[in-house]
């Protein structure tokens, strides 16, 4: 019927929530810790420049799918690099987002399982959760980014709360002085700062299902000022109120925010269960969306028609991959050890190389009269 | 085997139309054939005539209760009769050959058509309409004249306001259209006529503005119509079963009304309208999420405290779900979230009780239930105070028998009060038995299992669309201009565009407002010219 829009078709408006959800991730509770581990008192300057690389990254993909219409980053590796090369790079980036999304499930289950449910096994915890996602997945990325919409008072509201318990007795001096450890902690912060986007890359399975390109870039902007005001708000006030060093002690700064909150009647100690239940839906939607981008992956590279298998086989995968017994010490060692290297590398190498390989593809597309 | 399994698994072919076919039944003449296939149809009635000198046989066929006898002896027998006495034996016989030409110059009633095969024939006297034959002819006329006893026009039933029309929709389809049409006198409105169910043969009518009705939607919802083929249609109940997105889905995909104003306003919106014979409840199309919490009311009163209700409508479907699943979730398993004090006395209420805090809840829900569904089949009066003296002994017995806690009594009557103050009753319904899933899911796995819970219902409401409009529109990425009648509702006079999600074919509904002090500054601007000229 007239207007009718498939689930595969996206209006640029749309990219603002999944340019959101793809950097937020679950950084608000461990991305202060790892700035300030770095940065110290000048992480909030590096959490500032941070947004700049991050709004640089966030351009690529559209710019080079804008190239390419219709086509993700399985076709344009393909295009650019080889059939061969071509056919590796999307994979690579596959096994990527289920790793993350995998990393995602073990960090939001442990939070859980020493919060509020300490007898449950894991299993279960993650298994409800992919049998949610796998439901809104399997449906396509237009519903997604509806959904993304719609949760987003799950985002703002318990930030809000945190933000006005940080600005409250918040003691700004401890910012300062500025660059007293010189470049090198500032040079360090924004790059920590900057790979706590680990999601970004999935940008690059986005582009193709635009309904138009303009106003894509203003669009994609919009979702990365939305993560970057909080962003930078929070580990501002969390230096501010807790100091430096103590946020580099917590493992999970923000929820130290909600516990000093004080409401008559309540303690924050309790109420952080319910700001955990209310942060379980963003961890959600950051799963479904690495989902996503690896089942359309299999799905393009397999030339399916239809998305579901690859959906269910990224369900097994992440159920199994959530599910590894591994301690959240490394968990959190991985995030700080390894993840630099690798969301430089999915974030900007590879984007950047895609880029000028498109860019040169296109150019002599041209000169030899082709398209 | 194979042809064991393929035999049990091919579909049986759909039954053919059961409507008499003129090569099947016996008889001379139609007359004959009219009498063959209502043969033992006790209502049907053959009155026999006798014209001219030649005394030339013909018969009316209708059926007793569906017509107007007084019509039919006013327009129909005594014109006819009165002619013959003069008519000569020439003139008889060249009317015999001609019909129409009784319906032209002897019958006086309104609309008169040829009718040539049985099956049509049958179809009208089916219907209330009059057949005319002669003897030994195989046409005749079909006369409308139907006439049967019909309720008239009451106060709307289920959709009850203070303010506004008090008029509702009948169960008498051409009387409904009639009053769409006195709302919307626009010579675009189309009225389709259809006829669905092969028994049954219900008048369908779909209902649309021409220039304003995305024409897609249009077809969409008639090759749905036509694509049902079922033996009856009693209730536009069925209509709504069969043409629906997702037949699986709790969640309604048609907005229903009894209201004639709901349907204009609907019409106007640039949705569609289908209407079925026999019923007062109409069906309006493509359905939103948002839509099924507006009451009529909203559009007629002042839009400030309509804002005020609205929130506590939505408020209300919120609690329906959650409220119980949050109550087995806190007591089950974080009570330390709550107050200490509140919890004291929370753990106090439940020290008797026999039963975990679930089966509790279940318990409760289920006395809900009954009392509720007792309360509706009996009259009125009785069912009012019945649910009233019910609720409140059985809560208070069951809290003195140690099967319920004071606590979860209130939360069930928060339960059904939220539930209750849901527009649409069908999502009112829906909406409270959702809430025992997420119950259970509260029950397995606390405030994560009610938040995955409610993902869930999120994640089937985000997929959802209903004639290709997402079901949770306006909310994602439309116009500004479509949120001013959602959670919040706007002043009328904002409201100049229709609803962009509907696709409407006329975008705007409203030209610029001209006020009051525009019409002063026109007066200005009109008075000055003259006062130069003076």
């Amino acid at each position: 019927m007239s207007g009718r829009q498939g689930n595969e078709r996206l209006p640029p408006q749309a990219l603002t929530f999944i340019v959101w959800n793809a950097i937020s991730h679950l950084n608000f509770l461990t991305a202060a810790r790892d700035i300030a581990t770095v940065a110290g008192r000048d992480g909030w300057l590096g959490t500032v420049l941070s947004f700049v690389l991050i709004a640089f990254a966030v351009w690529i993909p559209i710019h080079v799918t804008r190239m390419f219409p219709g086509q993700t980053l399985v076709e344009i590796s393909q295009t650019v690099l080889g059939r061969f090369v071509g056919s590796a790079l999307p994979l690579m980036y596959a096994v990527y987002w289920m790793a993350i999304g995998s990393w995602a499930l073990l960090i939001h289950s442990h939070l859980f399982m020493v919060t509020l449910l300490p007898d449950t096994p894991r299993w279960i915890l993650n298994a409800y959760l992919l049998l949610v996602s796998t439901y809104l997945v399997r449906h396509g990325l237009e519903p997604m980014a509806r959904f993304f919409i719609l949760a987003i008072p799950a985002f703002v509201v318990p930030l809000a709360i945190a933000f006005i318990v940080g600005f409250t007795d918040a003691d700004f001096g401890r910012l300062r002085p500025v660059l007293a450890d010189g470049f090198g902690p500032l040079a360090r912060g924004t790059w920590m700062s900057f790979v706590q986007a680990s999601g970004l890359s999935v940008l690059w399975m986005v582009g193709a299902h635009l309904t138009r390109f303009r106003g894509a870039v203003r669009a994609a902007m919009l979702g990365v000022a939305f993560v970057a005001v909080p962003g930078i708000l929070m580990v501002t006030l969390l230096s501010a109120r807790l100091g430096f060093r103590e946020v580099a002690a917590q493992l999970y700064p923000p929820l130290v925010l909600i516990e000093l909150l004080e409401i008559p009647g309540f303690t924050g100690f309790h109420i952080n269960a319910l700001f955990l239940a209310v942060w379980l839906v963003i961890a959600f939607l950051s799963v479904a969306l690495l989902q996503y981008a690896a089942a359309s992956v299999v799905a393009r590279l397999l030339r399916l028609q239809d998305i579901v298998w690859p959906v269910l086989a990224t369900t097994a995968v992440l159920l199994i991959g959530g599910n590894l017994p591994i301690s959240e010490i490394y968990l959190l060692e991985w995030a700080e050890t390894v993840r630099p290297y690798s969301v430089g590398v999915t974030a900007l190498l590879v984007p950047i190389i895609l880029w000028i390989g498109a860019s040169w593809h296109k150019a002599r597309g041209k000169k030899g009269g082709g398209t | 085997m194979w042809s064991t399994l393929k035999r049990l698994l091919r579909r049986r072919p759909p039954p053919s139309s059961d409507m008499p076919r003129a090569t099947d039944v016996p008889g001379r003449d139609l007359l004959d054939k009219l009498e063959h296939v209502f043969r033992g149809a006790d209502d049907v009635r053959v009155r026999r005539l006798r014209l001219g000198d030649d005394g030339v046989e013909a018969a009316l066929v209708f059926i007793d209760g569906l017509v107007d006898e007084n019509r039919i002896e006013r327009a129909l027998i005594w014109p006819l009769l009165r002619w013959a006495e003069s008519a000569t034996a020439g003139e008889v016989q060249r009317v015999r050959d001609e019909a129409p030409l009784l319906g032209e110059r002897v019958f006086t009633a309104a609309e008169i058509a040829p009718v040539g095969e049985l099956e049509k024939a049958s179809a009208a006297v089916l219907q209330g309409d009059v057949v005319f034959v002669f003897r030994g002819e195989n046409s005749g006329l079909e006369i409308t004249n139907r006439g049967w006893q019909a309720r008239p026009v009451e106060a709307p039933k289920l959709e009850v306001t203070i303010r506004g029309p008090q008029d509702a929709f009948t169960e008498n389809i051409l009387w409904n259209t009639a009053t769409l049409r006195r709302r919307v006198r626009d010579p675009n409105l189309r009225i389709e006529m259809l006829k669905i169910g092969r028994r049954s043969r219900t008048d369908i009518a779909l209902v649309h503005i021409e220039g304003l009705t995305p024409g897609g939607l249009v077809e969409e919802i008639r090759r749905r119509l036509d694509g049902i083929d079922i033996d009856g249609i009693l209730d536009t109940g069925y209509i709504e079963h069969l043409i629906e997105d997702v037949w699986w889905s709790p969640f309604p995909h048609h907005l229903k009304t009894e209201r004639p104003d709901t349907a204009a306003a609907a019409l106007l919106e640039g949705r569609a309208v289908v209407f079925a014979d026999t019923t007062p409840f109409v069906l309006m199309m493509p359905a939103t999420l948002d839509s099924l919490f507006h009451s009529p009311e909203d559009s007629y009163d002042r839009w400030l405290p309509v804002n005020v209700l609205r929130w506590i409508r939505f408020l209300a479907a919120l609690l329906s779900v959650t409220v119980p699943a949050l109550y087995v979730a806190l007591v089950a398993y974080h009570p330390g979230i709550l107050p200490t004090e509140f919890v004291l006395h929370l753990m106090a209420s439940r020290e008797g009780v026999a039963f975990p805090v679930i089966i509790e809840a279940l318990i409760m829900q289920l006395v809900l239930e009954l009392i509720k569904e007792a309360g509706f089949r009996m009259p009125s009066p009785i069912g009012q105070t019945f649910g009233i003296v019910g609720g409140l002994i059985l809560g208070e017995m069951g809290v003195q028998a140690g099967l319920v806690s004071e606590a979860m009594v209130i939360i069930v009557a928060i339960t059904a009060v939220s539930s209750f103050a849901a527009v649409d009753r069908e999502v009112g319904t829906v909406l409270r038995l959702l809430g025992l899933p997420v119950m259970m899911s509260a029950a397995l796995l606390g405030l994560y299992g009610l938040i995955m819970a409610v993902l869930l219902i999120a994640s089937h409401l985000v997929i959802l669309r209903s004639y290709g409009v997402p079901y949770v529109a306006p909310y994602p990425y439309y116009r500004w201009s479509d949120l001013k009648d959602t959670v919040v509702k706007g002043p009328l006079r904002t409201f100049k565009r229709r609803p962009s999600y509907l696709h409407p074919e006329d975008a705007w509904r409203m030209g610029p407002l001209k006020t009051v002090d525009d019409d002063d500054a026109g007066r200005d601007d009109d008075a000055g010219p003259e006062e130069e000229t003076s």
